[in-house]
């Protein structure tokens, strides 16, 4: 027999959360307790850092670091996929190092964000110190002051850098960086996982510029990435750097035995699927871990969470003013000394529980904890691993536990714990020939070196583009080469997290401030930006009080509004092209080029909680039109027939249908749920579906001359889920290829869901006195698109 | 739809605002430019307009002599060879032929790999004239022979003088070096930026610093129908894209004055700084300058000949030199000028010299005193007050 666990560990929690509240438990994984595997060091490595690795407490190292080495030493391009607190870090940091005490190397690090960099720059002056490399390390960033800049660009042997940077600060002016340039052997690109969609795009593009400046200085470096757990992670690198990659996924750290707990907070009313806040299931959570003994770290979605937790475990913890803080906030927007301070708490074990955003997600180095709780999925399996990954380093048993909110991707999430033990379903997908984004590359391109007549950049579109440019008139074709001609500075209007420009600022007015405080894509202002609309940032409502179209502004002011707003448009859309299609009885799916049109009309509110509609109110705005490409399910005229006595009752089940296949398709492209549109009407945008104001009770289906086109004799509703950028992002091939999938999750998530007439989690807002079964109308409908599948069952 | 339709399409529905369209017209001009030959000839013809030669394809190269008995406003030429005037600003003794002058035209001022200089303008003194020598792009693929020919042009000289030259026109020129795999002769000059010192000088006199302003205050000089800075990119363009010509002599013209107002103003700045009064220049700076310089004398001579125009800020700058060369009378006689007016500065600095200098207690405390009445009253004047009592106090002890 089992030890009866003590209490204090993590197993009494454990076997105390299973006796009492098993009903939220909606499942459980252990990760088994791994040994250690080692290597030893290369022989080669330079004695001086093999002193200051001794000197930190390394005297030999975990199998994939030393795999990682001989890679990267080898000349090949490396990718790193190997846990959270693996020892990732030292992967690339003992190559970089050694080749800069023996080789006067010099390494560019890559990092997504600024917090990040800072970090590393900290980790590795640490090590530097400790052996007295004397490696000069350097963060280069919009932070950088101007006198520091020269003697980094001159003597900086790693700069630590980010995409942006490199884009608008280091590409356009690499002719000060000759020095750096001509002896850069290394290039290391963390966070890999994140260079997808839009991002994605842009950054496969910052590479190749990157490429064509170091073939000007004469140097190739390798490339070294590091990614978390992904579908495709070689197919990802590769796509980065357009060359082969040697991959390392076998981690040879030693791990604790780790469990974890999906948590779906208790039904409190069953009808509506409403259930208990994900907030207060965690602050319980987080109290019982703390007072059993357990080190603890909390995590939330948004600053303003971290704040309400903190203050929530406070009141419990830090009652008495004398005593030492057991509670701590630790997020972006905090002073570096706090953050420095928290840290130093975290390693010495002064503090019980920490509240945090992702910036504790990776890099940081916080010491060993017990249980790690997440309030909300936080968007991405990738991302959950990695913050479940802070915890249980030493060997020691410890606990994730992920609390799901009432959004359907939580649901759905903590309804399938195969998400975490099979192979991941994400994939990252970029496509780095987006005309739009292609093209703005090429221009910046070209500011940093004239292009060459029959040079290769990229894909087969440079000729076009070039010539498209120089008729733009801001470039010149000239005895063989493009050159820019124009007085601009190019890189400063392309931002890496857009489609090309046009993008609206959103300008809060709160007491008479004009603070900047996001930017929106030109094709979702629309959707998210109208008058009246409740737009939520870091999940802090504004309101929306004027949109200045023209000058593409938007201006908000705070709100303590309890409803959020849904657009509701009209979207036609008409099929130009088909790249591929199948058939089968009872559903046509294809992928292809579409044409659309959008126009929103108005929008909703919504009550939060009850999901009440409370209200409507009109848009005007300009019809938008849309290049793009989409998948699309078409069920055919016959079969709808069979499956709905009256076609009529058959729309209501697609709207149902497309809002739960938008989420599923959310979840295995990895991408927001803004970067896909979608929509239900016929193929050749002769009608459309949409949902009245007053509910989703009358949809409507009106052919342009006002006929019900429930009434035609070719009445084939088709589900759209198309790219929501001009041009396409590249997630509608993916999705054409997980088709079946898709359907089969969105089966999953609505059939699955606790609320009797369908809710926000599955299908979308409903009324709850329509009277219509819109669940199970849905999902006869998602059986149709099934096809096949459904057939056979 | 070709990938070209298609982008056009695809940028107006992101938003662009700026309408896609090619200039009509611009094809046919596009294929007489790219034979060769018609590309010479018409290189020929604008070379012969100009008053150049056309010395590599891409490359013309205008010259020009001007005796010294030019003036440029007020100024000879020839000033800029009177050594005295010089030496102020190069502060070593430097042959007036070891100067080059230097001033860019460039497709932007964006800076950064994308910028073009398309007219190099350099000037040198020769004997008994200047030398004017504009080095014209009629395209990119003269530049390499355009860094050439500046790199000859720099033989012999030592010392770079610019306008702004240290922010923008050296590394620009460095920048296009790099790119075309030549050595950068500029690198290793000495560079005079003219820019620094003319703020220095006129900052607190003059609204703006700009090039323009300098030419109407010291140099008498007006340009009359000059091709403004900001047009002048774009009138290079038009020619290289459309072959339109007739902006060229108000381009070259325009970098002509550029390099005449650097060749007088830098005898005009020297003067400026040997003698604020006549210039307009302010005595304060023109003393720091010296001061900065190493040369007290000079600074304390600048501000006694200024003593009548002197501010507070010049009449304390004075005291200040007066103290440090221990001539106590001189720099009394300030403060209590400036004492009677309650400056707190001067009552301190008096304060300070009847409590170190004289100990003269009784007439520190008393300044000590006014101190305190006329500014706030701060920890330090308090203590100062107290200390003085004490030590007022002690005095009479002893002395009693």
């Amino acid at each position: 027999m089992e030890p009866s666990p003590t209490a204090g560990s993590v197993a009494a929690l454990l076997a105390h959360l299973r006796a009492t509240a098993p009903h939220c438990i909606t499942g459980a994984v252990t990760l088994p307790a791994r040994a250690a595997r080692y290597a030893p060091f290369p022989a080669e490595l330079a004695p001086r850092l093999r002193a200051a690795l001794a000197a930190h407490g390394i005297t030999r190292l975990y199998c994939h670091q030393r795999q990682a080495w001989d890679a990267i030493r080898a000349g090949h391009h490396t990718l790193l996929v190997t846990p959270t607190a693996s020892g990732k870090t030292l992967c690339y940091n003992l190559p970089v190092l050694h080749a800069i005490l023996t080789e006067q190397a010099k390494a560019l690090y890559l990092f997504p964000t600024k917090a990040l960099s800072q970090d590393q720059v900290a980790e590795l002056l640490a090590l530097n110190e400790a052996g007295q490399l004397g490696v000069r390390a350097y963060t280069f960033d919009g932070d950088t002051p101007a006198d520091a800049r020269r003697a980094i660009r001159l003597y900086g042997d790693i700069v630590v850098s980010n995409p942006d940077m490199l884009h608008q600060g280091i590409l356009p002016h690499h002719t000060k960086w000759a020095q750096f340039f001509d002896r850069l052997q290394y290039v290391v690109i963390d966070e890999m996982h994140t260079y997808r969609g839009v991002f994605g795009a842009h950054m496969a593009n910052v590479l190749r510029r990157l490429r064509r400046v170091c073939s000007f200085y004469g140097c190739q470096p390798v490339y070294i990435l590091c990614s978390a757990t992904l579908a495709n992670p070689v197919e990802l690198a590769r796509q980065l750097v357009e060359a082969e990659v040697v991959a390392i996924t076998d981690s040879g750290a030693p791990q604790g035995e780790k469990t974890i707990l999906l948590w779906n907070p208790p039904l409190v009313h069953p009808e509506l699927g409403i259930r208990q806040s994900a907030r207060s299931q965690t602050v319980a959570l987080a109290r019982l871990a703390v007072s059993q003994g357990l080190k603890t770290l909390v995590f939330a979605q948004s600053r303003l969470m971290v704040e309400i937790l903190t203050k929530y475990l406070k009141e419990a913890f830090d009652r008495d003013p004398r005593r030492p803080a057991r509670v701590a906030a630790y997020r972006g927007g905090y002073l570096p000394r706090q953050r420095r301070t928290t840290e130093r708490q975290l390693r010495a074990g002064a503090v019980d529980c920490v509240v945090t955003t992702s910036a504790l997600e990776l890099g940081v180095d916080i010491g060993a904890l017990d249980v790690c709780i997440l309030n909300g999925y936080p968007g991405t399996i990738a991302a959950t691993w990695q913050r479940l990954g802070r915890v249980g380093r030493r060997g020691q048993p410890s606990l994730g536990i992920l609390v799901a909110t009432s959004a359907p991707l939580d649901q759905y999430i903590v309804r399938h714990p195969e998400c975490f033990f099979a192979a991941s379903p994400e994939q990252a997908r970029l496509d780095p020939d987006q005309l739009l984004i292609f093209s703005d590359h090429v221009r910046c391109a070209a500011f940093e070196l004239p292009f060459a007549d029959g040079e290769r950049f990229g894909g087969p579109h440079l000729p076009e583009v070039l010539a498209y440019l120089e008729a733009q008139q801001v470039l010149h074709h000239e005895a063989g080469r493009w050159h820019w001609m124009a007085e601009s500075y190019p890189a400063n209007s392309v931002s890496l997290r857009s489609v090309a420009e046009g993008n609206f600022v959103v300008i809060d007015r709160t007491a008479g401030k004009q603070d900047v405080i996001a930017e929106v894509d030109y094709t979702s202002a629309p959707l998210t930006l109208y008058e009246g609309a409740i737009y939520l940032l870091q999940a802090q409502p504004w309101q929306v009080e004027q949109l200045d179209w023209e000058g593409r502004k938007a201006f908000v002011r705070r709100t303590q509004a309890d409803y959020y707003t849904e657009a509701v448009d009209y979207t036609r859309l008409k099929v130009l092209d088909h790249f591929a299609t199948t058939a089968a009885a009872t559903v046509q799916e294809a992928w292809g080029e579409v044409h659309l049109v959008r126009r929103v009309a108005g929008y909703k509110k919504i009550r939060y909680h009850t999901h009440e509609n409370v209200g409507y109110g009109q848009v005007n705005l300009p019809d938008q039109e849309l290049h793009t490409t989409a998948v699309w399910w078409q069920v055919p005229a016959a079969a709808l027939r069979q499956a709905f006595p009256h076609p009529w009752q058959a729309l209501d089940g697609f709207l149902g249908a497309a809002y739960a296949m938008h989420c599923m398709a959310a979840l295995v492209a990895m991408a927001e749920p803004y970067d896909l549109g979608r929509a239900v009407g016929s193929s050749d945008a002769t009608w459309f579906v949409t949902v009245s104001p007053t509910g989703r009770g009358r949809p409507q289906a009106l052919l342009a001359d006002g006929r019900a086109a429930t009434a035609l004799p070719h009445f084939a509703p088709t589900v759209f889920l198309y790219d929501n950028y001009p041009g396409g992002i590249g997630l509608s091939p993916l999705l054409y290829d997980r088709r079946h999938e898709i359907v089969r999750r969105a089966q999953e998530l609505v059939g699955d869901c606790a609320c009797r007439g369908g809710c926000p989690a599955c299908i979308g807002p409903v009324l709850t006195d329509t009277g219509n079964d819109s669940k199970a109308a849905a999902l006869r409908v998602l059986a149709l698109l099934a096809g096949d599948a459904a057939r056979d069952a | 739809m070709t990938p070209k339709a298609r982008l056009a399409t695809l940028r107006q529905q992101a938003g662009a605002t700026r309408p896609a369209s090619a200039p009509e017209g611009l094809l046919p001009w596009l294929h007489r430019i790219r034979s060769a030959a018609a590309a010479e000839q018409r290189e020929q013809q604008v070379a012969r307009a100009l008053q150049g030669r056309r010395v590599t394809p891409g490359l013309i190269v205008i010259e020009q002599r001007l005796p010294l008995t030019y003036r440029h406003g007020r100024w000879p030429l020839a000033a800029a060879t009177t050594l005295e005037r010089l030496a102020p600003l190069l502060g070593e003794p430097v042959r007036p032929e070891e100067l080059l002058f230097l001033d860019t035209e460039t497709t932007g001022l964006a800076g950064g790999t994308g910028t073009l200089v398309f007219l190099l303008g350099l000037g040198r003194l020769e004997g008994e004239s200047l030398r004017l020598q504009q080095l014209l792009l009629t395209g990119f693929r003269g530049e390499a022979a355009l860094l050439q020919e500046a790199a000859a042009a720099c033989a012999g000289r030592r010392y770079l003088v610019t306008f702004n030259g240290k922010c923008f026109d050296v590394p620009l020129i460095a920048t296009r070096y790099r790119l075309s795999r030549q050595d950068d002769p500029f690198a290793s000059m000495q560079h005079l930026d003219l820019l620094p010192l003319l703020r220095q000088a006129f900052a607190r006199r003059w609204p703006d610093c700009r090039l323009l302003t300098a030419e109407q205050r010291l140099l008498g000089f007006a340009r009359a129908q000059d091709l403004p800075a900001a047009a002048i990119p774009e009138a290079w363009f038009a020619f290289v894209r459309h072959g339109t010509t007739h902006l060229l002599p108000a381009i070259l013209r325009h970098n002509r004055w550029d390099l005449l107002s650097l060749v007088t103003l830098l005898p005009s700045l020297g003067e400026a700084f040997m003698a604020p009064g006549e210039s307009g220049a302010d005595p304060v700076a023109a003393a720091r300058f010296w001061w900065r310089r190493g040369d007290e004398q000079a600074a304390v001579a600048t501000l006694q000949r200024h003593r009548q125009h002197l501010d507070q800020t010049g009449l304390h700058e004075l005291a200040h030199l007066y103290r440090r060369r221990r001539q106590w009378e001189a720099a009394v006689a300030i403060w209590e000028a400036l004492a009677r007016e309650d400056d707190p500065a001067a009552l301190l600095c008096l304060a300070k010299y009847y409590e170190h200098v004289r100990r003269d207690y009784p007439l520190a405390l008393h300044y000590t005193e006014r101190l305190l009445q006329v500014a706030d009253t701060t920890e330090a004047h308090q203590q100062r007050r107290q200390r003085l009592s004490r030590k007022l106090a002690r005095h009479r002890a002893a002395g009693n």
